[in-house]
Parts: structure tokens; C-alpha cells; sequence
């Protein structure tokens, strides 16, 4: 069957699932499932059985619920509640004030972990209920965590950076330094555009604190010490070679708890309800991500995906024509699958284009970063909504609306490296100049 | 027309990868599109560890594996990955040959035939410092990815490492790792000389992957296409063989380049740590019973 | 049957979480052996297939309190027989396909059995052992959604009912409330 017909009717089949009410795992097995028994002729069941099973059963996977625990813990101590406090003062003439510390927040912790659902479940598990009980705008916090989360793919480590790096044959520790200023710019793009909002809408930040003087603000910021020698702990762990970036989360957890019993918080009850939460959350996702790896292999067997990027690479496009080409490719793409996914699904067919074009690889690790970041925050599949809906309750549609100036931000940082290239290659070229 | 799907671990850019395109191609051209072999690089349809259990329940017709990555199943299946059994391409060759009708037999059990099997070039040592002598070897952070590199890592007196092929340029970096075994062109992929100083020639084994198929999808061919592809399949093999031996050579060379020091290790070095060799080879031999003593012997 | 049923889901819940706890504790052993210059053998190997039985294993205690996530927004406007009729098909086929899943996952767990497939890392590990999480898990969750399934069939409401997605909703009210400016 042609493979645009064929594609229209399982995204259809995917949507026509998910908005009757179909779990988001159960919706993903599902259209895999049709994918496999109307257009191929492999065994679907067994297919379905191996390939959730070595999906699931995977060591790199761990940091995920390690890292959800440990944002359970950290919710439980006064740690979150304490870094408000802390950080307040200084963010009181920041217009949107509190709402900055998703984005910081999702920007430090994006350097401990590699992952994008990782770094918004636990730092939204943290900064989501304390803004809420401050006032803040709820879609707007929802909406900057969304997009901040995926800075944990863009800053250094980064599980994609090492997948991509991998099938284009392109240095990983060269992709990590360039994913440096990339990361910075976001941060900054992200932090500007909600002191915009926020000085566009006043009536929905809440009012500040009074103004300190500096002794004060410094002694409130006595209980930042906590978090940030966590933080720094962890990210010391992985620098001062003690563990590797998946390593680092089962140090967070034992930080965590050490913490939490310093603290006196730690209790049974505090424990048992940490641990069981993050059962249940990382429970949820590693059944989406196992949905997600069937839709992919079924997808790998129908070769829709390899097909598409022949169509483009059969339009004899220029290398700027070429670009848009692949990023509304992508973004089409990455609706529905997962970012590891789509990179694994369509290197062979679209490296040798981009050489072809004459585009540096490297550049492109970062560019197809960041159209995987967009990919965490467009529905109907998107992990970071996933995350976010599973922590407020909110619908995967709000979410997203949420996310929306996020994603547009995202493809505003795709024009800039674009027209300016040098934000991705100027550092790697003075680390090797050295 | 039979269209098979063939899955593959490996990234496009790999050597294993070119030569499992050329054969597809050929096997297209050879029977006029009969069988159409599309191949699914970069572990996108099945990742390494489910490969072979894939093809032999028919999930997918064809498909290429490490082969030494099943020793735990059968300890015939790692051979090739057992250092200073046979170093060299030489004597990768004899115990390919030697290997061949014991795998067959064992493969057939399974229902899986072999199609053709190529060698990667000689794995040697990746350090960070200078070991001039295997004292040096005391005590230093060693990547071990099997048994049988754990045991070599114990037996030079180094403490064996667990780290995820992924991570092993950042751990070394940071010193999570300090030295590795692997072959030149693994090297060249993870571009060694960005994390590691000196590379030890040591060519102390040459681990091949098999490109396989399964016996329900081959009965289902027509002879002639059997024929041709098996004629197309020994051809694959030479080629592979001898871009394996050209990128053993490119692949010192690119390294040199990029300023790792390639070290031929001194004969005092060699002689300590082909000691190392025998017991493991003792220990194979062992663990492999009367088909292993018939590869041993083989190759003496 | 009730009290069995729900004593099957807490215990393969409590089981996950002690899965949770497994990784986290075979990975710091990793940490702590590499410091002190030990292998701990397969340490990577057993936190995955840790990590496989928390997730499996937690499936069907997670739908029970509302940890999966759908779409709800065209069952949020229904009511009445038109809303039962819409979690009967959501639950009908989500039975189906867990159902179907479940065969195949215990099929391979029989073939992982008969063939004596082992982990390729260094302790070889027969792998039914650990792919049998998922199966349990498959069959549990499977159990959990005719349970609902029955359940709404007879007018009732379905166990995740009120609890879903309001994790944080709860929370927010455990936690002292008090909105007003930051200090
Ligand atoms: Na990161
Ligand atoms: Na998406």
C-alpha cells in the first residue's frame, strides 16, 4: 500500500483510540498491533512480546524511575518549600518571579540527567505544587515545565546525543560540549518570554514579598544549601568519575534520603508513600515507552518512516529547502513516535542526504536535538505530557495548549543555529583547538 | 517475490553494515528482484540481544548477531572471542574453519542456518597511561563486556569494570574507566583518541558476527534462488574478510593520526600476557569439553 | 473473591516497589564495587530485569488507583448510559489486548523455558526467570481491567474512578494551604 494511504489510516486509527478514552500505552500497542496483522506478514504476537520484553528490560531505562523517586522523596522534605524560600528574594524584581525556578530549575538538573521525562517529572514533582500553593499561573507553569523539561536531552549528558552520535558516526563527547550554548540560549529564550507574559499579564502573577535588604536576602538564602550540595553532589559524582550519568540517579536517591532523614522527615509513612509513587508514575511511563517501542518496530516493518524520507530525499530539494523539509518531517514524526525512535528509524536514509547537502553533522546532532525536544511536547505522543498529565491530573490537551509558546520557542532556536551555526560549532572548535 | 527484513545492530557507517548492503544488493541483482532483502541497520527493527531469538522464531527471516555474545548458551559460540586462541587473521581463518561444522550443527539445532561469518579486525588494549610491563596493569579500571574479558582483566591483575557501551567515552573521560579491550575499527567508531592515549596492537582475537537465516524461511525459497544466494553469500564472505584485514590497516593509521600512540607491546610484555592467553584457553577448553579440545588442537 | 482479588494487586504492587528499590540498590553496588575495585557481577543485567519486573509488575496495582493515562476529554462530557457504554468499550478492549498480550508474553516465557535461553552477561541467568515479571504482570493487569469491566457491566463504577490523575490534587490539599505572596 502507498505509504502516505497507509499512514494516514493508523494515524487516524491512533487518534480515533486515544480520544475514546484508550489508555495511552493500550492506544500505542493497538495501532502497532494493526500495523503488524494488515501490512506485514511477521508473527505480530511474538514480535509484540520480544520487543516490549527488550525494551523493558533495559539497564539505561533505571535512571528514569530513580530520578521520579527521587523528586518523591524531595517532595516529601521541606527541601522544595525551603529552595522557595530561598530563592524568592532574589527573584523579586524578575518579572514572573518564582516561575523562573522550572526553568533553572529543569536547566541544572538537565546537567544529572539525560533524559527529558526524568528532569520534568522530578522537577515538576518539586516546583509544581509549591507554585500552585503560591498562586502562580497554573498553565503557565505547566506550560514552562513542559519545555524546560526538555533542556535534560540538549545539556550534557543526554541519551539521544548518544543514540544519534552512534548511528551518524559522529563524536558523542563533541556533540555534548556543542549542545553547551544551544542549552544556554533556550534557557535564556524560555526565561525571556515569561518575564513577557508576565509583564503582559500582571493581574496573573501573584504580588511579591517585600523587598529585603541584602543581609537578609543572604540569610535566607542559608536554605538553598541543601539542594544545591545535592545537586552538586550528584553532578560531582559523574565528573569526578565515581559513576556514569545513568549511575548518577541511584546517588540522587541515597542523597535524597540522607537528606530527608537530616531533615526528620523521613519516616515510614514518608518512605512507603515516596516509594510507592514513584511505582506507580514510572510504572505508567515504562508501559507507554514499551507501547511506544512496538508502534516503532511495527513501524520498521512497514518502512512508512524510510519511505517518507525517500519521498524528500527524491525532491532534489536545496540544503535550506532541504532543512524545512525535515524539520516539518520531524515534526510530523514526532507526534507519534518517541525521539530515540524517530533517529534510529531514519539515519540511514537521511545522513547520507544531509552529507550530500553538504551539511556539517555535527550541527545536525544539535538540530535533530531539538526537533526531538519538540517532539516531548506535541500530542498525541509526547513523554513530557505524559509526565505532567500523570502529575496534575490535567488533560494531555491542556498540557499541550500549554506547551505551545515552548514549542514555538523550540522552532525559533531551530531558525538561530540556523542563520548564526557558530552557537553549535564555536565551542567543540576551541575544545579542539586547544 | 519474497521480501525479507533483516535486522542489524549496527550503525551504516560500520564495515559489517557495508558488506551486509553489498550482499542485499547483489542478491537482488543476482535473482532479478525475486528476493528482496531490505535491511534494518542501527538496531531499529530488533535490538543485539533479540536478534538471534527473532530469527529463530521466525519473527523476521534473516539476521546478523556477534556470535561470542551467546558463549553463556554454548561455549563453542565463543571461541573466537577466547584472546591469543587465535591471533591474527591466519589463524582466524583456521578457526573459522575449524569452528564451521560445530556451529552448523549447532545453529541447525536451533533452526538457523549460517549464511556467512566475518572476522573483526584483532581487538588490542585501549589505556590511558604507558604499560610497559603487565605489572603496570595492577590495579587500573578495565572494561570487561563478558566473562571471558572479565577474566582476562583478573588474570592481568586489573579490577574488571562494567560500563554500558554508550557511556564508555564519557566514562573514560572522567575516569570511571581506564583501559579496554576492542578492535581497531570499535576504536575508529568511538573515536578512541578523543578519551584514551596509547592503543597495544596486541591482535590477541578476532570476534566475528554470522549473518543467519532462519530454516523455515530458507525452505520457503525456490532452489535456484538458494543457490544464487549462497553463491552471493561466499562472495559477501571474501569481500568482508578482506575489508576487514584493509580497515585493520585504515584503522591504525586514522588513529595514529588523531594522535593516538599505536604501540607494538614489547616481547617481555607480550610473553607475560600470552601466559595470561593459555590459562584462558586452558579454561575454554575446559568449560568446552571434546569440541573444544578439537579447536584447540586444531590450531596448535 | 473481592478481598483476594485486591490482596493480589497490593502484593504484586509492593512487590514492584521492592523491584524500585533492587535498581537502586544493584546500582549503587555497581558504584561501590568499582570504588573499592570489585566486580560485582552482572550488575547491569540484574537492574534491568529489575527495572523490567517494577514496571510489569506495578501495572495492574497502578490502574486501580488511577496511575494510567488517557485521553479524557470526550468522557468527561458524557453522562449517564452513553459514559457506561463508553468505559465498557475502553475496558472491553483494553481486556482484549492485555489478554492477547498476556498469551504471547507467557508463550515466550514457555519458549525462554524449553530452548534454556541465558543472559549473555557475566552470570548466566536463565532469562524465563525474569521474563516471567512481565507475564505476571500482563496476566494481573489483565485480571484488573475485567475485574472493572464486570464491575461497570453490573452499573458500578470502575475502581480508578475519582482517583485518576488527581495524584497532585490530593496532595495539594495534604499540604497546608496558604496562597499569598512569597516570602
Ligand atoms: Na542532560
Ligand atoms: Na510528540
Amino acid at each position: 500500500m502507498d505509504p502516505l494511504i497507509l499512514s494516514a489510516v493508523l494515524i487516524a486509527g491512533l487518534l480515533l483510540l486515544l480520544a475514546s478514552g484508550i489508555w495511552v500505552a493500550l492506544s500505542l500497542l493497538a495501532v502497532g498491533l494493526i500495523a503488524m496483522v494488515f501490512f506485514t506478514s511477521a508473527p505480530s504476537g511474538l514480535v509484540m512480546a520480544t520487543t516490549v520484553w527488550g525494551a523493558s528490560a533495559s539497564w539505561t531505562l533505571t535512571a528514569l524511575p530513580l530520578f521520579i523517586w527521587m523528586g518523591e522523596i524531595l517532595f516529601r522534605t521541606r527541601l522544595s518549600e525551603d529552595m522557595f524560600q530561598g530563592l524568592a528574594p532574589w527573584m523579586a524584581r524578575l518579572p514572573g518571579r518564582l516561575m523562573h525556578v522550572n526553568i533553572v530549575g529543569c536547566g541544572i538538573f538537565a546537567a544529572v540527567s539525560g533524559s527529558s521525562a526524568a528532569t520534568c517529572a522530578t522537577i515538576g514533582r518539586m516546583s509544581l505544587p509549591e507554585l500552585r500553593r503560591r498562586g502562580y499561573d497554573d498553565r503557565m507553569s505547566i506550560g514552562s515545565l513542559a519545555g524546560s523539561g526538555t533542556l535534560g536531552l540538549l545539556i550534557p549528558p543526554s541519551i539521544i546525543m548518544i543514540v544519534y552520535g552512534v548511528a551518524a558516526d559522529v563524536s558523542i563527547g563533541r556533540l555534548f560540549i556543542a549542545g553547551v550554548l544551544p542549552g544556554i540560549l533556550l534557557i535564556t529564550l524560555f526565561m525571556g518570554y515569561v518575564a513577557v507574559w508576565s509583564l503582559l499579564n500582571p493581574s496573573r502573577t501573584p504580588p511579591g514579598g517585600p523587598d529585603m535588604a541584602f543581609g537578609e536576602k543572604l540569610r535566607a538564602s542559608k536554605r538553598l544549601i541543601p539542594v544545591v550540595a545535592l545537586i552538586a553532589a550528584v553532578i560531582g559524582s559523574i565528573y569526578a568519575g565515581i559513576a556514569t550519568a545513568t549511575e548518577a540517579a541511584a546517588l540522587g536517591v541515597a542523597g535524597a534520603l540522607i537528606l530527608s532523614a537530616a531533615s526528620g522527615t523521613l519516616t515510614r509513612t514518608s518512605f512507603r508513600d515516596s516509594l510507592m509513587g514513584a511505582m506507580v508514575t514510572s510504572s505508567m511511563i515504562a508501559f507507554i515507552l514499551a507501547g511506544a517501542a512496538f508502534l516503532t518496530v511495527a513501524m520498521g516493518f512497514t518502512g512508512i518512516p524510510r519511505a517518507l524520507a525517500q519521498f524528500i530525499n527524491d525532491l532534489g530539494l536545496s540544503p535550506m529547502a532541504l532543512l524545512a523539509a525535515l524539520t516539518v518531517f520531524f515534526v510530523l514524526l514526532g507526534c507519534f513516535l518517541d525521539g530515540i525512535s524517530m533517529v534510529v528509524l531514519t539515519t540511514s536514509v537521511v545522513m547520507p542526504m544531509v552529507q550530500a547537502a553538504g551539511i556539517d553533522t555535527l550541527w545536525f546532532g544539535i538540530y535533530i536535538v531539538l526537533v526531538v525536544e519538540m517532539a516531548q511536547i506535541t500530542p498525541p505522543v509526547g513523554f513530557n505530557l505524559f509526565v505532567l498529565q500523570g502529575l496534575t491530573g490535567r488533560d494531555i490537551l491542556y498540557v499541550a495548549k500549554a506547551a505551545v509558546p515552548f514549542f514555538l520557542i523550540l522552532v525559533l532556536a531551530v531558525v538561530l543555529i540556523t542563520v548564526f551555526p557558530g552557537i553549535v560549532t564555536w565551542l567543540p572548535t576551541q575544545m579542539s583547538n586547544r | 517475490q519474497t521480501k525479507w527484513d533483516l535486522p542489524t545492530a549496527y550503525p551504516d557507517g560500520n564495515f559489517h553494515t557495508q558488506t551486509l548492503r553489498w550482499f542485499a544488493d547483489e542478491v537482488r541483482k543476482a535473482t532479478d528482484g525475486q528476493l528482496d532483502i531490505t535491511l534494518h541497520s542501527n538496531a531499529s527493527l530488533f535490538k543485539m540481544p533479540e536478534i538471534k531469538r527473532a530469527v529463530q522464531t521466525g519473527q523476521v527471516p534473516a539476521g546478523e548477531i556477534l556470535l561470542s555474545a551467546y558463549g553463556n548458551e554454548d561455549p563453542i559460540f565463543e571461541a573466537d572471542a577466547i584472546p591469543f586462541l587465535a591471533a591474527g587473521y591466519p589463524a582466524a581463518r583456521e578457526l573459522y574453519e575449524a569452528q564451521k561444522p560445530l556451529l552448523e550443527k549447532r545453529l541447525g539445532d536451533q533452526g538457523i542456518r549460517l549464511l556467512y561469518s566475518v572476522a573483526w579486525p584483532g581487538q588490542g588494549i585501549y589505556t590511558k597511561r604507558e604499560i610497559a610491563k603487565i605489572a603496570d596493569f595492577r590495579g587500573i579500571k578495565f572494561r570487561a563486556y563478558n566473562a571471558a574479558t572479565a577474566r582476562l582483566a583478573e588474570l592481568l591483575g586489573a579490577a574488571p569494570t562494567t560500563v554500558q557501551q554508550a557511556e564508555v567515552p564519557q566514562a573514560f573521560a572522567t575516569g570511571v574507566v581506564d583501559a579496554m579491550i576492542t578492535s581497531g575499527a570499535t576504536g575508529v567508531d568511538v573515536k578512541a583518541w578523543e578519551f584514551s592515549k596509547f592503543y597495544y596492537d596486541t591482535s590477541a582475537m578476532h570476534p566475528r558476527n554470522i549473518v543467519m537465516v532462519g530454516e523455515r524461511a530458507w525452505r520457503r525459497l525456490p532452489d535456484d534462488v538458494r543457490t544464487r544466494v549462497l553463491e552471493i553469500a561466499a562472495k559477501a564472505e571474501e569481500r568482508g574478510w578482506r575489508e576487514s584485514e584493509r580497515i585493520a590497516e585504515d584503522t591504525k593509521k586514522t588513529m595514529g593520526q588523531n594522535g593516538l600512540t599505536i604501540v607494538q607491546p614489547s616481547d617481555a610484555l607480550m610473553t607475560d600476557v600470552r601466559a595470561v592467553g593459555s590459562t584462558m584457553i586452558e579454561e575454554w577448553v575446559t568449560k568446552a569439553g571434546p569440541d573444544g579440545r578439537k579447536i584447540a588442537d586444531a590450531l596448535k | 473473591m473481592r478481598t483476594l482479588l485486591d490482596g493480589l494487586y497490593k502484593l504484586c504492587g509492593w512487590l514492584a516497589a521492592f523491584f524500585l528499590v533492587a535498581v537502586g540498590v544493584l546500582i549503587l553496588l555497581q558504584i561501590g564495587g568499582r570504588l573499592f575495585g570489585v566486580l560485582i557481577p552482572s550488575t547491569d543485567d540484574l537492574a534491568g530485569f529489575a527495572m523490567a519486573a517494577s514496571s510489569f509488575l506495578g501495572l495492574a496495582y497502578a490502574l486501580r488507583v488511577g496511575g494510567h493515562i488517557r485521553v479524557s476529554l470526550v468522557l468527561q462530557r458524557l453522562h449517564g448510559r452513553p459514559r457506561r457504554w463508553a468505559e465498557l468499550w475502553c475496558l472491553g478492549s483494553a481486556s482484549l489486548l492485555t489478554g492477547y498480550f498476556a498469551f504471547y508474553s507467557a508463550d515466550m516465557t514457555r519458549e525462554f523455558i524449553t530452548f534454556g535461553d541465558l543472559s549473555p552477561g557475566l552470570l548466566p541467568i536463565p532469562l524465563w526467570i525474569p521474563q516471567s515479571t512481565m507475564t505476571i504482570g500482563l496476566v494481573l493487569i489483565c485480571v484488573a481491567l475485567v475485574d472493572d469491566l464486570v464491575a461497570v457491566a453490573r452499573g458500578g463504577d470502575p475502581s480508578y474512578e475519582g482517583a485518576e490523575g488527581e495524584l497532585l490534587e490530593s496532595e495539594k490539599l495534604a499540604t497546608t494551604a496558604s496562597p499569598g505572596p512569597d516570602t
